[in-house]
């Protein structure tokens, strides 16, 4: 095919931020009524070479043909009116505006006049637009902080449904939602390419890759690998291709039996927040426990409380001296460790750099009678970078300049060196690619084995089943079963306990 | 009953128990004060308003004293020549300059509003006094002066409350300007231009400073020109009225009527302490108290249980 008849053609994209390059050249290339993915290790420059495409930074040399033609755009707006539109790996909705109003951000020409605007209107116009992607239980005169991050994550859905874009590119956004979510984005791209539209979709997931995408682009390191046509499928093909070496496949746990000490270690009694309605668990040294549920199951409340981090209306968390656990400053001091979903807001200084953000947890292991040696320090966060496999140019790099995933691996570094007894990770592997989540799910084993405890929430049923000797599902908030680790656990089993 | 409409009721109690509170304990507080406390709140209310819009962008601002002062004396300068006319004129020509000037450096610069805000904060304290003359204020007539003192102040703070209802919640700008507070660098992803939003916003606090001159001036009939930076004192009430009014807005989401019961309910404090005849030292020390309590009360209905139980 000629370039002509490729939609959107990029060509020889190079992209520096200071000594890192994060695009060599890279070449791409976007036919009319497909779902193109885009896939590649964390740091490969995908969010870089998309965002580029809808407006969001400039390249610094490189060519992109639009239809066929030239297409220079200043910003986003600009690629917004051609009819390119982008749905961010970070999150991009304001805090303090209505659901409705993060709708229509930007774009409200049509409900205003003379700068006045006609409330009513957006309202019942936010309600459309999201009842036509399949939301229908988010209320749109509430406020997004009132939200979950995954509600977000809709309304940035609703807000590019309602530009009807020719090109809509998703970066990595299906870790953010729940299955129930993600049902809803399949439809929107399903729906996009029977009218002749296109989709670039970025996951990690292989498997999601290879069911939804009708070609599958390549990156390594800022370098365009190849394209495999559908045909060409297979796991071990991609991941090779990916990574530039093949990669075993067992990811998670070998055994298949549960195992775990007597001592309880962490309790949470009747527990009922906004989103919890008397749950009770306990969590045993050496044992991984595993939280699944849907959008509205409450699972992400479970961390929150067991840290001490949201109010808990009834019952009590305490830990295995029968000790109540009441704020995030008491869970560090009994070595508790949490990873947020909302990995941004929740987890990290994303304006500070990497150095402090490993090591603030950890200042009373560095220090030495409250004086911090720089060197001790610096060795410190390099080990536990290092061990994590962090991309970053150095440990003073600011972590808003990390990739998605590299951030994530920051967040989690900053725990594994506080050397937490009790770990509770929500979404731990959110937008982190196979290799590290290999690594990450290895690292878990080894906690455990060492003694250490794990609370691990997921939208991932595949992930909760591979590492937890006992799994929670819950439902509306409360309990709905318990299964424990045996051969047999299928997801099925599980999702008929979840609707 | 409505939800949000017993939410309202509930806020409304505050300052209605305090006024109660004070008539029974001071003697010389009670339903004569009324007009006298309802006077007073407009002007801190007045400010809120204004300090409010730039707040909500994410910037800080001393010096809406100091502009609403330079409004005043300008306005009485020009009444001089022209009357009520010239009395209104002068405090918007002289509001919206000052306010404009200040935007426009903010925008030129780049450097933090802060900063600017004490810089114009010092310029047109001097500049204001320098316009008064070796007297130090400026006097307007009686006549003049009654255009906007009790009721006319109120119901002119209560028309300006409107307007920033208006602003605040049924505007584009007043939808971008809470978006570039959230966070700058997503607005520019999503084509709102940062810059020129809080250009606007600063722009914006003009209109509020005219009519914070207009109130000042004909509280008492003069306007003293301040020097060594004097202005910045008027700041703190609005300021508090702010954060009370953000505190409480999970209540109600209507920022105006939330500053007016803040308003409301610092003025009462105020005025029942000097009732009481306090020192200025024990009303302030009060007003924290009240504060903090306020700002706190969470945690603190969360720790005592009997509280729950008032709560219900
Ligand atoms: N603003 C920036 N400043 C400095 N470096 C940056 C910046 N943005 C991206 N980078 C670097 O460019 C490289 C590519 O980043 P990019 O975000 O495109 O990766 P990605 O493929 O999207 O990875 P992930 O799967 O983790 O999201 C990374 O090494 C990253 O650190
Ligand atoms: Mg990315």
């Amino acid at each position: 095919m000629e370039a002509e008849n490729y939609l959107l053609c990029v060509d020889n994209m190079k992209k520096s931020f200071g000594i890192t390059k994060a695009l060599k050249g890279v070449q791409l290339q976007l036919k009319s009524g497909e779902i193109l993915g885009l896939i590649g290790e964390n740091g490969s420059g995908k969010s870089t070479l998309t965002s580029i495409i809808a407006g969001i930074q400039p390249a610094d040399s490189g060519g992109i043909l639009f239809h066929g033609e030239p297409y220079s755009i200043q910003n986003s707006v600009e690629a917004n009116e051609k009819g390119i539109c982008m749905i961010l790996q970070e999150k991009a909705t304001f805090d303090n505006l209505s659901v409705a109003h993060n709708v229509f951000i930007g774009n409200e020409k049509e409900f205003c006049k003379h700068g006045i605007l006609n409330n009513k209107l957006i309202f019942e116009k936010a309600r459309e637009v999201l009842k036509k992607i399949g939301v229908t239980e988010i209320d749109v005169k509430d406020k997004i902080k009132n939200r979950s991050f995954e509600d977000g994550k809709l309304v940035e859905l609703a807000r590019a449904a309602n530009l009807n874009p020719q090109i809509l590119i998703v970066d990595e956004t299906t870790t953010a939602l729940s299955q129930n979510g993600r049902d809803i984005l399949y439809t929107m791209m399903e729906n996009m390419k029977k009218e002749g539209k296109s989709v670039i979709f970025i996951s990690h997931d292989i498997d999601e890759m290879m069911s939804k995408c009708d070609r599958l682009s390549i990156l390594r390191d800022g370098d365009y690998i190849g394209t495999l046509e559908k045909e060409e499928y297979s796991p071990e093909k991609i991941k090779s291709l990916m990574v530039g070496r093949t990669i075993t496949d067992n990811y998670y746990r070998e055994d298949t039996k549960s195992s775990y000490g007597d001592e309880i270690v962490l309790k949470a009694e009747n527990i009922t927040t906004s989103n919890l309605k008397d749950v009770s668990f306990e969590l045993h040294k050496g044992e991984i426990l595993g939280f699944g549920g849907l959008a509205d199951s409450g699972m992400h409340d479970i961390g929150k409380a067991a840290f001490g981090a949201i109010h808990i209306k009834k019952g009590k968390v305490v830990d295995g001296q029968n000790e109540q656990i009441y704020s995030p400053s008491v869970a560090m001091k009994k070595k508790i460790a949490y990873i947020g979903k909302n990995r941004d807001q929740e987890s990290l200084f994303v304006n500070s750099p990497i150095r402090d953000n490993v090591a603030l947890p950890s200042y009373k292991i560095i220090a030495k009678n409250t004086f911090v040696s720089p060197t001790k320090e610096r060795k410190f966060v390099e080990e536990w970078t290092t061990k994590l496999d962090v991309k970053m140019q150095n440990i003073d790099q600011y972590v808003s300049e990390l990739s998605g995933g590299n951030k994530q691996k920051v967040a989690i570094a900053k725990w594994l060196g506080f050397g937490a007894d009790i770990f509770i990770l929500d979404c731990p592997t959110r937008g982190i690619d196979i290799g590290v989540k290999a690594s990450i799910y290895k690292l878990l084993t080894d906690l455990k084995n060492r003694g250490k405890s794990i609370i691990l929430i997921s939208e991932e049923l595949p992930e909760v089943i591979g590492m937890c000797d006992r799994v929670v599902v819950l439902k509306n908030g409360q309990n709905s079963g318990i299964f424990v680790r045996e051969d047999d656990l299928t997801e099925n089993k599980l999702i008929n306990y979840m609707v | 009953m409505n939800k949000s409409v017993f939410n309202i009721f509930k806020l409304i109690t505050m300052p209605v128990l305090l006024f109660i509170v004070f008539s029974i304990i001071s003697p010389g507080f009670g339903v004569h004060s009324l007009p006298i406390v309802i006077s007073q709140s407009m002007i801190p209310m007045m400010m809120a308003l204004g300090m409010y819009v730039v707040m909500d962008a994410g910037l800080m601002d001393f010096s809406i004293g100091a502009r609403a002062v330079f409004a005043a004396i300008a306005g009485g300068m020009l009444s001089q020549y022209i009357g009520v006319a010239g009395l209104i004129l002068g405090c918007f020509l002289g509001a919206m300059f000052v306010s404009t000037l200040m935007a426009a450096l903010y925008r030129w610069l780049k450097i933090p509003c802060m900063v600017i805000s004490i810089g114009i904060l010092m310029v047109f304290e001097v500049a204001g006094s320098k316009l008064v003359g070796s007297s130090g204020y400026l006097r307007i007539s009686a006549a003049q002066s009654s255009i906007a003192s009790y009721p006319f102040n109120v119901i002119i703070t209560l028309a300006v409350g409107v307007f920033a209802y208006i602003l605040y919640y049924r505007t584009r700008i007043g939808n971008h300007i809470t978006a570039v507070g959230n966070d700058e660098k997503m607005c520019k992803n999503l084509g709102i231009d940062a810059d020129k939003t809080k250009f606007y916003a600063i722009v914006l606090t003009g209109v509020f400073c005219t009519f914070v001159a207009l109130l000042y001036i004909c509280y008492s009939g003069s306007i003293t020109a301040g020097i060594e930076m004097t202005s910045m004192a008027m700041i703190f009430e609005p300021i508090m009225c702010v954060i009370l009014g953000r505190h409480l807005r999970k209540y109600v989401e209507c920022m105006p009527l939330l500053i007016l019961v803040g308003a409301f309910s610092i003025t009462i404090i105020f005025n029942g302490f000097i009732a009481l005849g306090f020192s200025d030292a024990v009303q302030n020390i009060v007003l924290g108290v009240f504060l903090i309590v306020i700002l706190g009360s969470d945690v603190i209905t969360d720790k005592f249980s009997i509280l729950k139980l008032v709560k219900g």
